[in-house]
């Protein structure tokens, strides 16, 4: 796993709340693994970034991608469609971290190949308990493919 | 004229026809019998006439006073058969007073020849026996001749006579004869005229009263006979008119109705397309709203209570003590208001999310809420008993959101005993009947509505937790499977809630805004 060469996980924030951005931030700052997060505000944004456009030219491809769905310009639903259906993006797993519990926006999500949905817990403990599973999980648990 | 009094007049006419020939037979018989008579009276004329001829003969020859006598004696009878017979006809009644002029004159030379015959029998003193013979006298054969001429012409006059009324008799015969046939002629054709002027009439009337009757049947409902006549076939006639005038009234009537029932129909159509429509609306705007909520909402929500948490923990005594009560209430209030905008969310999806119906087994639906509550039985200790529950058409996460919330209730709303809940359900025909009951603290009547209501709630969240949501969601999800809900209960005893599930609604309700 690239965390065992001693290069930090990089991790792609898409979210537009600066709160819950803060929080989650918080959270991983606190994780096992060694992580840098890069925050982008909406999904225009997130796409520069991803495509190394614009001020993002010497963006690093990121390991992991947390993606909230209510974002401005465009939406976290066009992003993930955007991602999945890109040959060079696609292999990025998509964590959908979202407030929403919506039936819709799960089926939604997983129907655009999101890899994970995951509802924010309103308890702030909950919350960050949650992102540390998360990072867990896609990082140290799961075997991703080499770029 | 009315064919009653048509018929009236003809039976009138045929009755005077009748009555006349009756009478003109009558006068042919009396006629016939006093021909008859007169008949009878001629025969004994002639007999007596050729009498007197024959004496006046003899007496010629023998001039004897017996003859004499004899003819005096049919004189006198001939006198009175004269006086019998009576003629109406003028000729008749001319020969018969001649005849009677005849007799007079024979009477008086009769009278003289007696004279002169018994003047010579006292002049000659002749033996009354004796012939005259030799005594003849000129006078005498003057007055025999002549009385035997007058006899011949009263044989003459009586054969006239007869012959006559004979031939009067034959033309009386004749003429009431050709009356009597006539009579039946006339009546004869009388009659056939009539039957064949009355069924030509008939006929004609019938057919045209047919025709009409058929054009009125094909639906020409202007057709009138409009009749001029006052016999009954024109009455019939008037009396279709009216009917058929009643018949159109009748029919324009229904059509004025049917086009204003038509025409309500169609504004209630609209009506309800418009109330269709804005329904549409209001839930588009509704779920526009859950989804406000659902996101919206909560994003800030989730902002207080996330910081304030925070601020909880890393500062609790750093701050003075009225600090940390005033955080505990930001965090307290944030936390009820994020259940607050769930539940009604929860409340808002149970129409708008529903699933489709599907054969639900109730007993996998206990048996999972069983489980799900599993912590909260063992903490109570409570005994639940389910009898075996049927199969039903419904939204089984709805089922199970039904049952949860009245079985979360009563072990909520415990009272200070062993919890004991049961369920149970009963076949009624087109719906199912289900019970929960339990033998908690119960809820007065009064409140038997209230708690069905969004947000309602009977006791503090110190007593109780909870928003008041989970009846109004049961209530809700009831109503949307053509159910009722409500409750049984005194309060410290326990309380019963009761729903129903229709069998057929199943059909009916399907969500159309599923996605």
């Amino acid at each position: 796993m690239s965390a065992q060469f001693g290069r930090p996980i990089e991790i792609l924030l898409v979210e537009d709340n600066p709160g819950d951005a803060k929080l989650a931030m918080m959270a991983l700052r606190k994780g096992k693994v060694l992580n840098k997060v890069n925050h982008v505000h909406d999904g225009v944004e997130a796409m520069e970034y991803l495509r190394r456009q614009g001020n993002y030219a010497d963006a690093v491809r990121p390991d992991v991608i947390l993606l909230d769905l209510n974002l401005p310009r465009k939406d976290g639903r066009e992003v993930l469609a955007e991602i999945k259906g890109d040959e060079s993006l696609m292999r990025i797993p998509v964590v959908v971290l979202t407030v929403s519990s919506a039936e819709e926006d799960i089926l939604k999500s997983y129907g655009l190949h999101a890899n994970c949905f995951v509802t924010k817990p309103i308890d702030v403990n909950r919350f960050m308990d949650v992102v540390q599973q998360i990072e867990n999980f896609w990082l140290t648990i799961v075997s991703l493919p080499e770029e | 004229m009315t064919i009653k009094n048509q018929q009236y007049t003809l039976l009138v006419v045929i009755g005077v026809i009748f009555s006349l020939m009756f009478g003109i037979a009558v006068e042919a018989n009396r006629l016939s019998g006093e021909h008859r008579a007169n008949s009878q009276v001629m025969a004994q004329l002639i007999k007596e006439v050729f009498e007197i001829n024959l004496v006046s003969g003899d007496y010629l020859l023998k001039h004897h006073g017996r003859p004499l006598r004899q003819m005096e004696l049919r004189l006198a009878s001939l006198a009175k058969l004269l006086d019998k017979p009576q003629f109406s006809e003028p000729e008749s009644r001319d020969i018969h007073s001649g005849m009677q002029q005849e007799l007079k004159k024979a009477r008086q030379i009769f009278e003289k020849l007696n004279a002169a015959h018994i003047r010579i029998y006292e002049q000659y003193h002749v033996e009354v026996s004796e012939s005259l013979d030799s005594y003849a006298h000129q006078e005498i054969e003057d007055l025999a001749m002549n009385l035997s001429i007058n006899s011949l012409a009263l044989v003459n006059s009586t054969n006239r006579l007869i012959k006559l009324t004979s031939e009067k008799a034959a033309n009386d015969v004749a003429f009431y004869d050709r009356l009597m046939f006539g009579g039946l002629l006339f009546s004869f054709a009388l009659l056939t005229l009539s039957v064949a002027k009355f069924s030509r009439r008939f006929v004609r009337s019938i057919g045209v009263l047919r025709a009409g009757a058929e054009q009125i049947e094909s639906g020409n409902l202007q057709h009138r006979f409009s009749p001029k006549g006052t016999d009954e076939f024109s009455n019939l006639a008037r009396a279709f008119d009216s009917m058929t005038e009643s018949l159109q009234k009748s029919e324009i009537l229904q059509h004025q109705m049917n086009a204003e029932l038509e025409k309500r129909v169609i504004e209630r159509t609209e009506h309800l397309a418009t109330a269709v429509e804005s329904l549409k609306r209001s839930n588009q705007e509704l779920e526009q709203f859950a989804y406000v909520a659902s996101h919206d909402l909560q994003e800030p929500l989730r902002m207080i209570s996330s910081f304030s948490q925070l601020l909880a923990q890393e500062y609790r005594g750093k701050l003075d003590g009225e600090a940390d009560e005033y955080i505990h209430y930001v965090v307290d209030g944030a936390n009820r208001m994020q259940s607050l905008i769930q539940d009604l969310l929860s409340y808002s999806r149970v129409d708008s999310r529903g699933k489709p119906f599907e054969e639900v087994d109730l007993n996998y639906i206990l048996g999972a809420v069983h489980s799900s509550l599993q912590l909260q039985i063992q903490e109570t200790a409570a005994v639940i008993g389910i009898s075996p529950l049927p199969t039903i058409i419904s939204d089984s996460l709805q089922m199970t959101q039904l049952f949860q919330n009245l079985l979360s209730n009563s072990l909520k709303f415990r009272g200070n005993v062993l919890p004991l809940i049961q369920v149970s359900a009963c076949d009624e025909v087109d719906f199912w009947h289900f019970t929960v009951s339990d033998n908690g603290i119960g809820i007065e009547a009064q409140y038997f509505e209230r708690i069905f209501k969004i947000f309602q709630r009977l006791h503090t969240r110190a007593e109780y937790p909870g928003t008041g949501i989970g009846l109004a969601v049961c209530k809700r999800i009831v109503e949307r499977h053509g159910g009722r809900i409500w409750v049984e209960s005194e309060p410290g005893k326990g309380t019963a809630f009761h729903f129903t599930i229709s069998k057929s609604a199943a059909q009916k309700i399907q969500p159309d805004d599923y996605r």
